[in-house]
Formats: structure tokens, C-alpha cells, sequence
């Protein structure tokens, strides 16, 4: 038995919710697709065929080759204008053995009777049709099957509907029904369903990799993706839904909205009853939108800008060559000094570099915890970052960015979020959440900022030398 | 932007229409300090946005100056007929919570008078 999914077609509710293909709009915090891929599971089925049309590669880079379901997916295409049934009729022996067939933005909401055994019980033809067109079919019949292909219905008489199987199959038609889904999945059905992540309790389904700070209050019921950051003292629900790669800043609140991947939300901001997706906010009544042009306020969070990086690049790279040739000859007087006194050394850390590659970072360690002139002369003219200067003219660290994750047991997985770097918000900025922090600077990330941050960070650490001094710490 | 001023029932009657971003905000402020200093006696202020069609945060940044301006000295300010685009920036922002907004400007000028 083979599935085909058409996510082609198009969904003109969906236009206000950005760029994103309908078929990856969250639905309680996952993307849509992700539920038919898992009733293609629960039938059994490992053959799926994809039949992409715009935003095809938004798709592709999602679904991969099905390996994370446990399923075999390969993509084609079809015409503008035709019709996913005239592909099924190219080559009708294919799914002589059963088909699956779900096309549409259609949810397939489990009702409270559902079981996955029972949906067994569809195999034998089940057709679900909207304005004449299927947008549900499911048999393993071969003389059902090759009558749906050619009518584009079912013609069992005795065949069972979705719903008998405690499977509603719902269509989304406008902006409203799709909130009214989320809001009515996230309040009392989420258990229904595979939890991203954690399992679901206490009405709370958290995906993998989300920080929290203990201050964050959680009012559920909610759902949140995975790769999420919340910043200090916020409010997350109740009903509140939160796609994958959401960065929520300090102080705001969340409550009955939902907000799309890849967004920012700003400090001590209160989002109630809406859709954010990137930097629009969408009233889910009527779709009226107001696309903010404010990145504090609420915005993309950007993850390449191949022209902005590369200038970022060139300016690091030549900041750096300047550092290192004005701190070269101080470097080796004091250091040499700081070591015949004990009262300090480097130290290897292996961190992840540029790119997500393994390197090996020196960072300055001092032997005791009072400051003394020749540690604050040593820290204030920043000469405990002269071996990472060296690294940013070897290409493996930025000059400002992010603080540098130290190589654990965990692989890379950051991709175009990761900035590491010698300089960063921590050294420049006090009352800093670090992760926050990092998540805003990719977020935000220019020539300007990193010009902010080094001249912050080196006027600051001259000021406040003594305090800096006084702390033995690991600066990865 | 346009910044049309009057006066109704001894109170200042400021009419905006346009969107109030960053790029007109200056337009904004300049034109109401000037009608603020002409009139000096006029203490309360109604600002109708029935044609404020989208306003971001340096328009709003621009009304929370005009309040503090108008509150110093020792008046009232209320906002009236605000729409739906701009009332969303308000509503994140928590900027509902500053201001006094009502649905006419009729309620906004009776309220200022009291």
C-alpha cells in the first residue's frame, strides 16, 4: 500500500501567514504534515509519494527522505492546472495495491473515540469529498482504487466515512477556522496526538530544546516546538501555541494566540488573540494584518545574509589583525610576567567553531581570586582574547557574536544560528541572558551591532577590570 | 502627513491623518509643538486617528511624547477613533494601558472637558 499527499494546491487563507507552504503552518505547535504523516504510520504504510507544487523546497528540506517516521517519501510534481488524479492515472498499477490519498488543508482531527487499532477498520475504502473534490481517500481494494481514479471518489456503498472511525477530517477554509483548530487542539485535545518532544501533561506539550529560565511562567494549557527560546519573566498561556525556532524575549505575555516559526517577539510585549508570523500580526477574525517594520518589537528571525555576513567577515578579519598587532608585544611582556608569578594561564577548550567545526580555544584562567594590577592591566586591555584574536584570523571564530558552545557528547545542530565569537553581548552588556542573547544577536546581527559590541565590550572591560579580575570563571 | 489643529470646547482638537511612522513623525511633532505654542491656554487635548491608517513604534513613541508634554503641563489627553491597523500596535505595546481612547470623538471631547 502506497500513500500520495498533494500539498500543491492553493490555500489563499494561508497567503496572510507569510511565505511559509500551508502545509507546514502549525497546528498545536507542529506542522500540519506531520499529522498525515503519521496516520500514513498508524495505517502501516512506508511508500509515500509527495506531489509538491510552490514552496516545494520548504517541504522537501522538512520531510527529508521520511527517515525520521519511518517511511520512504520521494517528491514529484504535476502541471499547473492538472490534477492530482491525472497523475494517479499515469500510471494506475502503482497503487493497485492500496492508496492512501490526502490532498487539501486538511486536518485529520482525532475525535475522543479515537483509536489508532480502528483505523484499520477504513482500509477496506473510506472517502471523504469537499465540493466535489477528494480531498480524503484511503483503500486497499484494487477495483476502489482504480474507480477513484477515475471518478475521483469512492464508489463503495457500504464503505465506512472517517468519522465512524472517530476521524474527523477537517478542512481549514479561512484564517478564523484555522485559529479556532489550533485553539480548540491546544485546549483539550493535544493528548490525541504525538507530543512533540516531551509527552503531554498538566495540558503542557514542550518540544525538544527550549529553554526556559525558572522565572518564565507557564498558565497552561500550551504547546510549544521545538528550538525555542523564552527570556526571563515572561507568560506563556493559557492558550497559547508556538511553533519551532520562536524566540520570545523578556517580560512579554502570550495568551490565545499563536506564533509561526522563525519568529521574534520583543520585550514586554503582550500578544492576546493573535497570529504572529514574523513580523506580522494577524487579527485571526477577519485576517486583517499590520506588518511591523520594528525588529524590537516583533520580526523574522533571520538565519542567512550571505552579503551582511561577508562584511561582517572582512571587518572582524581586519579588526582582529589590528588587535593583534597593537597587543602582540604587551601580549608577551605580561603574559610572560602573569606566568613567572603563577598568577595565571591559559587553559585548551575544545568549543564548536565557525560552521559547527570541533576547535580548540585558550582561555585565560587566573590562579587567584584577588585582584591584583598586573591581572586587571592583563583583562582590561582584553589580552586574555589575544589566542582567540589568532582564531578569527584563521577563519574559525567570528570577532563578535555569540558566546562559544563547549563541545559536548551532543553533535552540531545549530546550523546558520550559531555565531561564535571572542567578543560577544556578555562583555559588552550587563544583565544578559545568555541564550536570549545569542538567539537576538543572530536575529539581529549587522556591521552596526558588532561595531556596538566591540566597542562596548573593550571600553567596558577597561572600566570595570577590577570586577572582571576578581572572577575565576570559564568564559565558554 | 497632514496635522490639522482646532479648537473645540475649550479644548485642542488634533486631527492626523496619514500613516505616523518615523518617517512623518517629525512633521507631526513640529506642527502640534507650534499649534501647542500659539495656544498656550489650551491645557486638554483630543486626538482624533480616524484616518491614521498605520502608525509604528516611533509614531507611537511620537504620542507618548505629546502626552508627557501635555501631562507636564499640567493637562489631559485623550485619543479617539482609533483604527484597527494602529490599535494592534497598541495593544502588544500594552500603550492602551497610557492612554485614554475612545470610540468618537465626541466621547473623547466630552471627556476632556470634564
Amino acid at each position: 500500500m502506497r500513500a500520495v499527499f498533494y500539498t500543491g494546491s492553493r490555500q489563499p487563507w494561508a497567503a496572510v501567514l507569510g511565505e511559509r507552504p500551508w502545509a507546514l503552518l502549525p497546528v498545536g505547535s507542529r506542522p500540519l504534515l506531520t499529522y498525515w504523516l503519521e496516520l500514513c504510520v498508524d495505517l502501516g504504510i512506508t511508500e509515500l509519494q509527495l506531489i509538491l507544487g510552490q514552496d516545494a523546497e520548504h517541504i522537501e528540506l522538512f520531510c527529508g527522505n521520511g527517515e525520521k517516521w519511518g517511511l520512504n517519501i520521494n517528491y514529484s510534481f504535476i502541471r499547473p492546472g492538472d490534477s492530482p488524479q491525472e497523475y494517479l492515472a499515469r500510471d494506475p498499477a502503482r497503487w493497485r495495491d492500496g492508496l492512501l490519498y490526502l490532498s487539501g488543508a486538511l486536518f485529520p482531527r482525532r475525535l475522543a473515540d479515537f483509536s489508532s487499532d480502528r483505523l484499520k477498520d477504513l482500509l477496506p475504502g473510506a472517502c471523504y469529498t469537499e465540493n466535489g473534490s477528494p480531498a480524503f481517500f484511503v483503500s486497499d481494494n484494487p477495483e476502489m482504487v482504480d474507480a477513484f481514479i477515475r471518478n475521483g471518489r469512492c464508489t463503495c456503498q457500504s464503505c465506512l466515512f472517517p468519522k465512524q472511525v472517530g476521524l474527523d477530517i477537517t478542512l481549514i477554509h479561512d484564517i478564523s477556522q484555522y485559529y479556532d483548530l489550533n485553539m480548540t487542539i491546544v485546549r483539550s485535545e493535544m493528548d490525541r496526538y504525538l507530543s512533540s518532544g516531551y509527552s503531554f501533561s498538566d495540558s503542557a506539550a514542550i518540544g525538544y530544546n527550549v529553554i526556559t529560565p525558572p522565572s518564565v511562567s507557564f498558565n497552561p494549557p500550551l504547546a510549544i516546538g521545538n528550538d525555542c527560546r523564552l527570556g526571563a519573566i515572561c507568560s506563556v498561556g493559557p492558550d497559547v501555541v508556538i511553533s519551532d525556532h520562536v524566540l520570545i524575549d523578556r517580560q512579554s505575555e502570550l495568551s490565545e494566540s499563536i506564533i509561526l516559526s522563525d519568529t521574534y517577539v520583543g520585550r514586554n510585549l503582550e500578544i492576546n488573540g493573535k497570529i504572529v508570523a514574523g513580523n506580522r500580526i494577524i487579527d485571526p477574525a477577519d485576517g486583517s494584518f499590520v506588518d511591523i517594520e520594528d525588529p524590537w518589537l516583533v520580526a523574522h528571525t533571520q538565519s542567512k545574509n550571505y552579503m551582511r555576513d561577508f562584511l561582517r567577515t572582512v571587518f572582524g578579519w581586519e579588526c582582529a589583525l589590528f588587535l593583534v598587532l597593537i597587543q602582540l608585544v604587551p601580549f608577551i611582556l605580561l603574559y610572560t610576567v602573569l606566568r613567572l608569578r603563577r598568577l595565571g594561564v591559559f587553559i585548551k577548550k575544545p568549543v564548536w567553531g565557525i560552521g559547527g567545526k570541533r576547535i580548540v580555544t585558550s582561555c585565560f584562567v587566573a590562579t587567584d581570586v584577588v585582584p591584583s594590577v598586573l591581572l586587571m592591566i592583563f583583562y582590561g586591555a582584553s589580552l586574555d582574547r589575544f589566542p582567540q584574536l589568532l582564531s578569527v584570523l584563521s577563519g574559525k571564530l567570528w570577532l563578535c557574536g555569540q558566546v562559544p558552545k563547549a563541545c559536548g557528547s551532543d553533535g552540531f545542530n545549530e546550523g546558520n544560528r550559531y555565531f561564535p565569537a571572542v567578543f560577544t553581548h556578555s562583555d559588552a552588556f550587563a544583565e544578559i541572558d545568555r541564550q536570549m542573547d545569542a538567539l537576538y544577536y543572530a536575529h539581529t546581527r549587522s556591521l552596526v551591532t558588532d561595531l556596538r559590541i566591540l566597542r562596548q565590550a573593550l571600553f567596558s572591560r577597561l572600566l570595570e577590570v577590577e570586577v572582571i579580575a576578581g572572577i575565576i570563571s570559564d568564559p565558554v | 502627513m497632514s496635522v490639522a489643529c482646532t479648537k473645540e470646547n475649550g479644548a485642542g482638537l488634533i486631527s492626523l491623518s496619514g500613516p505616523l511612522t518615523a518617517a512623518t513623525v517629525e512633521a507631526f511633532r513640529e506642527q502640534f509643538a507650534a499649534w501647542q505654542a500659539e495656544e498656550a491656554a489650551v491645557k486638554n487635548f483630543v486626538f482624533d486617528l480616524s484616518a491614521v491608517d498605520f502608525m509604528d513604534s516611533a509614531g507611537l513613541g511620537a504620542l507618548i511624547a505629546a502626552l508627557k508634554r501635555i501631562t507636564e503641563r499640567g493637562g489631559d489627553m485623550k485619543l479617539a477613533c482609533l483604527q484597527k491597523k494602529p490599535r494592534m500596535v497598541f495593544e502588544i505595546t500594552r500603550a492602551y494601558k497610557v492612554f485614554e481612547i475612545y470610540d468618537t470623538v465626541e466621547e473623547a471631547l466630552s471627556a476632556a472637558g470634564e
